[in-house]
């Protein structure tokens, strides 16, 4: 009982923190890049769901991402910018990404891990040909990008970010609530050893289908967040570094931790933009993606539960060893 | 259901992988209540069997009945719903996931998920049972404590638990004690003798260990080369030459 207080109130301060950070942190560049934080940790998040939960890796989960994006960014743009066409945009990316996923997964997820992977690339690079294609231009503006103009009541730095924060909270909320759910153990099983739940008789195909969907739909949903915090989408949103970026995210927070993900979006993102900053005053920093490969090579070595996992890991470690020590008592 | 009804049958079974004929026009009838053990040398196909059996291999000719009803068709998760347990030589289970969470992965395989049991608090039931097979088997203690941890004979209980969670009424034993500690077999042998005795399943077991076979079987089934080379009491197989000449090499006629 007093448990359950203290962690309501917790949350509720990390709430009215979250909300309240832009204005301790002062507007402008923070702000979007904060924007930046949420969306992609939702994005990783996502990916948690298939990476580190259902054992699945894909190399093309930036095609949701960037058909949200370009979804939203279209939709805005045809729409005048009003707030039925930020709803429809939404709803939209929804359905889309539903209809995506179901298509990418039945052609792809009968196989195998890497055959599985190989198909999401492909998938995932057609996107990227489709939204860059002269053919197309009239809606995707080509590889020129959309300029996206928002509805009124989200025309400031504040409110924006309140959106992002707001839908990275609630995605977080709802994955863990998912992950910790019946269906959560399954997707474990089904990591741990596949032909063992065939055995048991789980419809392992269904449930890997289920999982794709949703991680679809929210990271389609961040990718159409994304385009309002930036204003702007382009071909780069359906770049394959994009899907390599989110894949990093996830690894450096810890995969299977779920909250990993924003962590790790948390890390790279500020480190870009730190090492962005310096390298208007040291020249060398311009080629700070040296930086960040030796980075990766660390954490692989020696945390390879990513940051949140191995501090996961020693907390488990601890209560083990209390509770062996209170037992032995 | 009386003890002489069938509970599973394979009628001329062939699997080839490309030109290699592993199972060659394989028939087998397993009464409910009754034990069948497979036996023959490496590579005679008993693994196989068990896999077209269970739905894991598919088969190239011939059909499997499980209680009079064509599930040839059927992929092995279906199978497993509609009663056929199996379990593997190797142990093979969720290494990251909770003992507690294993069985109740099984558990919940048995009874199906819909989004509306969440609501329904059915969670809690199948957790419970979840509880009471661990209790069974003796490993309460180790509940939470990821299943790759525990040692190889709790490993095996575990996989016991986990493949009566599943209320079979067939259960494909592959090498039951394979890897075991002498010490761990009694074990082990006391609590299939024990599920022998309920009548309740059909059996078919695999397994090298020859006192093991002769105390548990009520029939013995040998395969050769991918064909049953003779079928019958334990005792008389035990005399049979042909099966005498199978496992020692040499040449020999296969019956058909």
């Amino acid at each position: 009982m007093n448990r359950n207080i203290v962690r309501y109130a917790a949350a509720v301060l990390l709430l009215a923190v979250g909300l309240l950070l832009p204005t301790i942190t002062g507007g402008g560049g923070t702000t979007t890049l904060l924007e930046q934080v949420f969306t992609f940790g939702a994005f990783a998040m996502s990916y948690d769901l298939l990476l580190g939960f259902t054992g699945i890796i894909s190399f093309g989960h930036a095609m949701f991402f960037g058909t949200g994006a370009y979804i939203m960014g279209i939709c805005l743009v045809r729409g005048n910018a009003s707030t039925l066409s930020f709803v429809c945009g939404a709803m939209l990316a929804v359905v889309v990404s539903v209809m995506l996923s179901l298509v990418v997964a039945f052609l792809s997820l009968r196989m195998k891990d890497t055959y599985f992977a190989m198909i999401t690339l492909a998938v995932g690079q057609t996107f990227y040909v489709l939204a860059g294609s002269r053919a197309l231009q009239p809606w995707t503006n080509a590889n020129d990008g959309i300029t996206v103009f928002v509805p009124d009541w989200l025309n400031s730095d504040y409110a924006i970010y309140c959106l992002c924060f707001l839908f990275c909270v609630a995605v977080a909320f709802l994955l863990f609530q998912f992950v910790k759910s019946p269906v959560g153990v399954i997707l474990k099983g089904i990591r741990d050893n596949e032909s063992r739940m065939v055995a048991l008789g789980h419809s392992v195909f269904r449930y890997k289908t289920a999982a794709f969907v949703i991680s679809g739909i929210v990271a389609t949903l961040a990718g159409a967040l994304f385009v309002i915090a930036e204003m702007f989408v382009s071909t780069q949103v359906f770049d394959v570094s994009t899907s390599i970026n989110v894949l990093l995210m996830t690894i450096i927070g810890g995969t299977g931790t779920l909250f990993g993900g924003l962590l790790g979006a948390a890390v790279i993102l500020i480190a870009q933009s730190e090492f962005s900053t310096l390298a208007g005053t040291y020249p060398m920093f311009n080629d700070y993606m040296i930086l960040f490969g030796v980075l990766y090579v660390l954490v692989v070595l020696f945390l390879p539960r990513g940051i949140l996992g191995t501090i996961l890991q020693e907390r488990g470690r601890r209560r083990w060893t209390t509770r062996f020590l209170n037992s032995n008592r | 259901m009386s003890s002489e009804s069938v509970a599973l049958q394979a009628e001329n079974i062939s699997v080839s992988y490309g030109p290699v004929h592993v199972l060659k026009h394989v028939s087998l009838r397993l009464m409910v209540g009754e034990c069948v053990s497979l036996i023959g040398p490496n590579g005679a196909g008993k693994t196989t069997l068990m896999g077209a059996l269970s739905g894991g291999v598919p088969v190239t000719g011939g059909r499997v009945l499980l209680n009079g009803q064509d599930v040839t068709a059927w992929r092995a998760e279906k199978r497993a719903r509609a009663g056929i347990g199996r379990s593997f030589q190797t142990t093979h289970l969720f290494p990251t996931l909770t003992t507690l969470e294993n069985v109740y992965l099984a558990v919940q395989a048995r009874e199906g998920t819909n989004a509306w049991d969440y609501l329904r608090r059915v969670r809690k039931r199948l957790l419970d049972e979840a509880e009471s097979r661990l209790e069974q088997v003796q490993l309460t203690a180790h509940r939470d404590k990821p299943s790759g941890t525990l040692s190889h004979g709790d490993k095996r209980k575990l996989e016991v638990a986990m493949l009566l969670a599943l209320k079979p009424n067939v259960l494909l034993l592959d090498e039951p004690t394979a890897g075991m500690a002498v010490s761990e077999v009694p074990g082990m042998l006391q609590l299939i003798d024990a599920l022998k005795a309920q009548r309740a399943y059909a059996m078919v077991l695999v397994e090298h260990k020859m006192d093991v076979v002769m105390q548990l079987s009520d029939r013995i089934v040998v395969l050769h080369q991918g064909q049953v080379l003779a079928e019958g009491e334990p005792d008389e197989m035990m005399h049979n030459a042909d099966v005498a000449q199978a496992y020692l090499g040499g040449r020999h006629e296969t019956r058909a």
